[in-house]
């Protein structure tokens, strides 16, 4: 019976191919630009399912009904084309190359779009998918890894955090050397700025829904952000948000995403002696609550002990250190409309991202509404994108001692699990923080996380409105309102009772402050353009104005000791200190940029901008900042010549000028009033500063020149775009020590120089393309020397790191790159053998270098398979060269927790050096007084490590579901799941991860001081289109 | 004839606008010197308050009688040594020069925005004598130092 349904099914069949194959087709089909045989092309008889592949050497064969037969050539990174059989039984086909990068076009400066073969600079643009994809809630996180020139660090600082780009190093010394963020076609604000705790307040461009992204594109040397002068000495990223442009008809799009987020443990403790002190553990609860910050106890063995909750517990490893956290939870959400006709189109989106961080009774709240439209009335183009956002971020993480909780969660003791305060973090009889340590610093964290607060809400409204009018094909003249503006309310406490608080003379101690900043900058601009050809010769010229006005302000009211238990407010504060900030600066400029190209295959680009400052003295406020850049396609200019399996190959060299900003009032003398009056009653005040103005100063310069070579070889089977750069900083203002008799401690001058010179490349391969399945694997490579060249006053060393750093010092010293991490090494004899005095080692009170915190490599290398639907995307990035000094890692060892503390428990620890005399060292030294010396002296050199890493940071896996549900309600339907933080391949920082850097400022870079722990993080996206 | 009306319009418009540019230039920064004067800032002050501001500037232990009369001290090292037998010990000598001419500045301000008047004689008499208290203390410690020209930035 079976036999027969077979043989009836297949008889079936074969009549179904009779009767609709009324001829077979064969042919080969090659590459255009190598006439090489393509194999695995598509060949579908247009309208049905039936189609073919080439095989091997690029043959076909397929049964077409009739002569009206339509067949359908299609293979990816080619154009697809369509032929109808008519009378033919041979058909060869030659595919064209998709070039796109032939007449690709990149938004550059001032948000002119321009072609990218023209340009004589490097700039990168971004996958928008794989950012979509990341799910970050910080859009600049993504970008990690991707670009080569963008160094991007994303600290452990919790769901609200900054990203900290760089681009091409670091251009000044100071604290921020981040690149300017352009949001269509004007900068928004992207500062940093830092909660009293070391907490990460967050940047401006996490008020950017990543879903609103249309596209990023990097603007990585001098002369491609020259239209930006002033602000041009970093970079730019040219963020464009969707506008509906080339949209038709009405679009909904919902997208949802979730992510979990769970702390990784990368300690590596000593799990032999628990909680305790000098080789005992606690015998009574009090001992159980002041030894936990040490775990030089006895050997664990199980027996009921006390610990930090005045209980016994089994005196057992407790090896989940992580307990106090949570899972991360982020959902995101984002509903948008678009639509459109041949004339324009809108966009409009409504976002929500809710993400509640590891740290209990911590979270980022933000609310995104983003409109985008453009619509052309004939000549007049109107543009126009507003973002609003609301953010929410409530008491993120911090890195200091005490209410840094981090600090607290890394040093309890191996055998002490802190969940056993959980319940148990108000002292039940006085009301205060019940202490778990005898150091006050190591602040109970459950105390800190319920009853301290810290918050900060943001309202911030950026966008523009643009009017171009298209005068003649050739001619357009175009103007802009923009305005970013923002309004932050924060507040904190210090709780009252907190136990590393003095005492207050009457009341309650603690703090608390409350404030109120906002931030409004407004840019008018207009352009003129031009475009024009002369037989071979073409003109693309443009001309316009930026007037800025910028202007902060600030008011707030810090409170200490209280009337009143538990109530924050000003009105119940003993002493009140009240202050209030204002500042204003207007930059207007001119600028102006004119390419010319010849023959459409030698381009030369002129830009030259000029800008008058507000805060710089009247006779020397104005500054231009010129830029030149030439580019050579000489695949085209010597076509026919160059070999055929060369696509394209074009030569590139810039040079330019841009500036640094500058601060308003620096050059005027001024007074304050102190806040309060002496004694209640005697006001009192005086010159407001100690450094002595000077009228002459003015804005750092960055000289740029830099060369490259973009080739794309083998139908793109291969593309690289490689860049040489070198980028002087001259003139950067620095404070220079006078002699106190002049009544001022310092003056500022314009004397720093330094540099930073470096490679970069992008490779491209495509090995594997063949019929439903593709292989890209990309490779991005930076190299970034820097070198000091001038400091003050001929100084050779500058220290600029700043907070608390009492363990680790950053500075700056000539002719070493920069960010040079100093410390004390052990004292040593001429051998280099470490000299004890009585068993212990000793201090070497000079200050040695032991590197540069900046990582002078930085890559990334991408993978995308793509198979029918399904598209998975893995990155492997890493830094390498650099520095950093692991205050935790100082911690752990006297603390006794780190594998590093366990010789010499038994019996004492006879340390590896010699007497002063040269014999070597006998005497023992009960271990934990040992370690303690680690405390006493502080070496910096056992704690100073390599801080390269490769990590495994995205493993992604999308399909594209439309196809199985179209023709329904869905017009789209893609899920997506991805891992951020797969697996650390290589690192060599004990105990931690070597990003855990919690601190964006550049001048405290390299200085690991107990921030959060980093987490991997586990995303299911669904993206539904109607 | 009608094309090249339109072409006589648009080059009107293109020179308008260039002349328009131009004369813009001129007041690239109109208004800048206003601009950058703080408002919050007093640029002078009444010498009454810097007076005040540099009678209470503190930073310095300008005895050692209260070390001097702990018996178990040393005085042969340290602040007593400094104190005691006119040796600079940097550490505590420093304090002064750093404390002082700071005052010494302020009251140059106030001496400087007196000088001239009449109306203010005591105010300005005890700018004098406290400048040259300040003054004392740092030619009791290192002997010759910069007087005349001291705060004057």
């Amino acid at each position: 019976m079976r036999k027969l349904t077979t043989t009836l099914v297949l008889l079936l069949f074969a009549g179904l191919q009779v009767a609709l194959a009324q001829k077979t087709i064969t042919g080969k089909v090659l590459g255009a630009a190598d006439n090489n045989p393509l194999s695995g092309v598509t060949v579908v008889l247009k309208g049905t399912l039936v189609g073919s592949n080439t095989d091997a050497s690029g043959n076909y064969s397929i049964l077409v009904p009739n002569n009206q037969a339509i067949l359908q050539f299609s293979f990816i990174g080619f154009t697809p084309q369509e032929v109808t059989v008519g009378n033919q039984s041979v058909i060869n086909i030659t595919l064209a190359e998709t070039v796109t990068q032939m007449n690709e076009v990149v938004v550059t400066a001032l948000g002119i779009k321009r072609e990218a073969k023209s340009l004589g600079y490097s700039t990168a643009t971004v996958n928008t998918t794989d950012i979509a994809e990341n799910n970050s809630v910080n859009v600049g996180n993504a970008l990690m890894g991707k670009v080569s020139g963008l160094n991007v660090s994303a600290p452990p600082t919790g769901p609200g955090g900054s990203s900290k780009l760089r681009i091409r190093g670091q251009s000044s010394f100071g604290d921020s050397n981040s690149p300017l963020i352009v949001v269509n076609g004007v900068p928004i604000n992207n500062a940093s700025s830092t909660s009293g705790i070391g907490g990460d307040w967050g940047d401006g461009l996490q008020s950017i829904n990543s879903e609103d992204i249309e596209s990023i594109t990097v603007l990585k040397g001098a002369t491609a952000a020259a239209l930006y002068g002033f602000r041009a000495k970093d970079g730019v990223l040219i963020v464009t948000t969707k506008s509906g442009a080339g949209q038709k008809g009405l679009g909904i799009e919902l997208s949802s995403g979730i992510v979990f987020d769970k702390t990784i443990d990368y300690t590596d403790f000593q799990y032999v002696y628990g909680q305790g002190q000098v080789g005992v553990r606690p015998t009574d609860a009090a001992g159980g609550r002041q030894s936990s910050s040490w775990s030089f106890g006895e050997k664990m063995d199980g027996a009921p002990t006390y610990s930090i909750d005045g209980q016994q517990h089994p005196y057992s490893p407790v090896k989940d250190r992580f307990g106090f956290y949570e899972t991360g939870v982020t959902v995101n959400n984002t509903l948008s409309f678009s639509g459109g006709n041949e004339n324009g189109g809108f966009h409009f989106s409504v976002g929500d991202n809710n993400a509640k961080a590891i740290t209990p009774n911590s979270k980022y709240d933000k609310k995104i509404i983003d409109l985008g439209l453009n619509y052309k009335f004939g000549k007049i183009t109107l543009q126009s994108n507003i973002n609003y956002s609301n953010e929410y971020n409530q008491n993120p993480p911090g890195s200091t001692q005490g209410l840094g909780i981090s600090n607290t969660i890394y040093t309890t003791a191996v055998s002490t699990d802190l969940r056993w305060v959980k319940d148990l973090y108000i002292d039940p009889v006085s009301g205060n923080e019940w202490g778990i340590s005898s150091l006050t610093n190591r602040t109970n964290p459950y105390w800190t996380a319920y009853k301290r607060f810290e918050t900060r809400k943001r309202d911030r409204i950026f966008g523009n409105v643009l009017l171009r009018y298209d005068v003649t094909p050739w001619l357009y003249l175009q103007g802009r309102v923009a305005q970013d503006y923002f309004s932050v309310d924060a507040e904190n406490n210090t709780p009252t009772g907190t136990l590393f608080l003095g005492a207050a003379a009457t009341g309650f101690n603690g703090d608390y402050t409350i404030s109120n900043s906002n931030f409004r900058e407004t840019n008018l601009d207009w352009l003129i353009g031009v475009n024009k050809k002369f037989g071979l010769f073409a003109i693309d010229g443009q001309f316009g104005g930026n007037a800025m006005d910028q202007v902060n302000k600030s008011i707030s009211t810090y409170v200490q000791n209280f009337y009143i238990r538990d109530l924050y407010t000003i009105n119940n504060g003993q002493t009140k200190t009240p202050s209030q900030g204002f500042s204003e600066k207007k930059v207007n400029s001119f600028y102006g940029t004119l390419n010319l190209s010849y023959h459409d295959y030698l381009f030369l680009n002129v830009t030259a901008r000029n800008d008058w400052f507000s805060t710089l003295n009247p006779k020397s406020n104005s500054y231009l900042y010129p830029s030149v850049g030439g580019s050579f396609l000489f695949t085209e200019a010597f076509k026919g010549i160059m070999p055929a399996w060369l696509n394209y190959g074009k030569l590139r060299a810039s040079y330019a000028e841009v500036g640094g900003d500058t601060s308003p009032y620096g050059s005027n003398l001024t007074y304050s009033l102190n806040t309060n009056a002496f004694d209640g009653t005697y006001a009192y005040g005086g010159i407001a500063t100690t450094t002595n103005p000077n009228p002459d100063l003015r804005p750092l310069k960055v000289k740029e020149a830099e060369a490259g070579l973009e080739l794309i070889f083998f139908n793109r089977r291969i593309s690289l775009d490689a860049s040489v750069y070198r980028k002087n900083t001259v003139d950067e203002i620095l404070n220079v020590a006078i002699s106190s008799a002049s009544g001022y401690s310092s003056t500022k001058v314009n004397v720093g120089r330094l540099r930073n010179q470096g490679f970069e490349g992008l490779l491209t391969l495509n090995p594997v393309r063949i019929q439903d399945f593709s292989w890209e694997t990309a490779f991005n490579y930076s190299l970034n020397i820097s070198k000091v060249l001038e400091l003050a006053g001929g100084a050779t060393v500058m220290d600029v790191s700043a907070g608390q750093m009492w363990f680790g010092l950053v500075s700056e010293e000539v002719g070493k790159p920069l960010g040079s991490l100093r410390g004390n090494d052990y004292l040593r004899d001429a051998n280099g053998n470490i000299i004890t005095t009585n068993g212990h080692f000793n201090k070497n009170p000079n200050l040695m270098t032991y590197g540069s915190v900046i990582p002078p490599h930085v890559g990334g290398w991408l993978n995308t398979f793509t198979y029918k639907f399904i598209r998975v995307f893995a990155q492997i990035d890493f830094k390498a060269g650099h520095k950093l000094v692991s205050q935790s890692n100082y911690n752990f060892i006297r603390e006794g927790l780190s594998k590093s503390s366990l010789p010499g428990r038994e019996g004492g620890v006879i340390f590896d050096g010699v007497n002063a005399d040269g014999t070597p060292n006998t005497v023992a030294v009960e271990a934990q007084t040992f370690y303690t010396d680690y405390s006493n002296f502080k070496p910096f050199t056992p704690f100073i490590y390599n801080a390269s890493f490769i990590k495994w940071r995205t493993l992604t896996a999308s399909a594209d579901l439309t196809k199985f549900v179209k023709g329904n309600i869905f017009k789209g339907l893609t899920v997506s799941a991805s891992i951020n933080n797969v697996l650390c391949l290589l690192k060599y920082v004990d105990n931690l991860d070597p990003e855990c850097i919690s601190n964006v400022s550049d001048t405290n870079a390299g200085i690991e001081q107990m921030g959060p722990p980093t987490t991997r993080s586990y995303g299911l996206t669904l993206n539904v289109k109607f | 004839m009608k094309i090249k009306y339109v072409n006589i319009m648009k080059t009107k418009y293109v020179v308008a606008t260039l002349f328009a540019i131009l004369i813009s230039m001129a007041g690239c920064d109109k208004g800048f010197e206003q601009l950058n004067v703080n408002p919050l800032s007093p640029t002078s002050l009444d010498p009454a308050y810097s007076l005040v501001s540099a009678q209470t500037m503190g930073g310095d232990d300008f005895h050692y009688e209260g070390n001097i009369v702990q018996q178990t001290n040393n005085i042969l090292g340290g602040q007593e040594a400094a104190g005691n037998r006119n040796i600079n010990v940097d550490g505590f000598c420093s304090q002064k020069w750093n404390a002082c001419y700071p005052r010494i500045r302020t009251l140059v301000d106030v001496l400087n925005t007196l000088n001239g008047t009449t109306d203010r004689t005591n105010l300005y008499n005890m700018a004098r004598i406290m400048k040259a208290w300040n003054a004392m203390i740092l030619v009791d410690t290192y002997g010759d130092v910069p007087y005349t020209e001291a705060g004057l930035g």
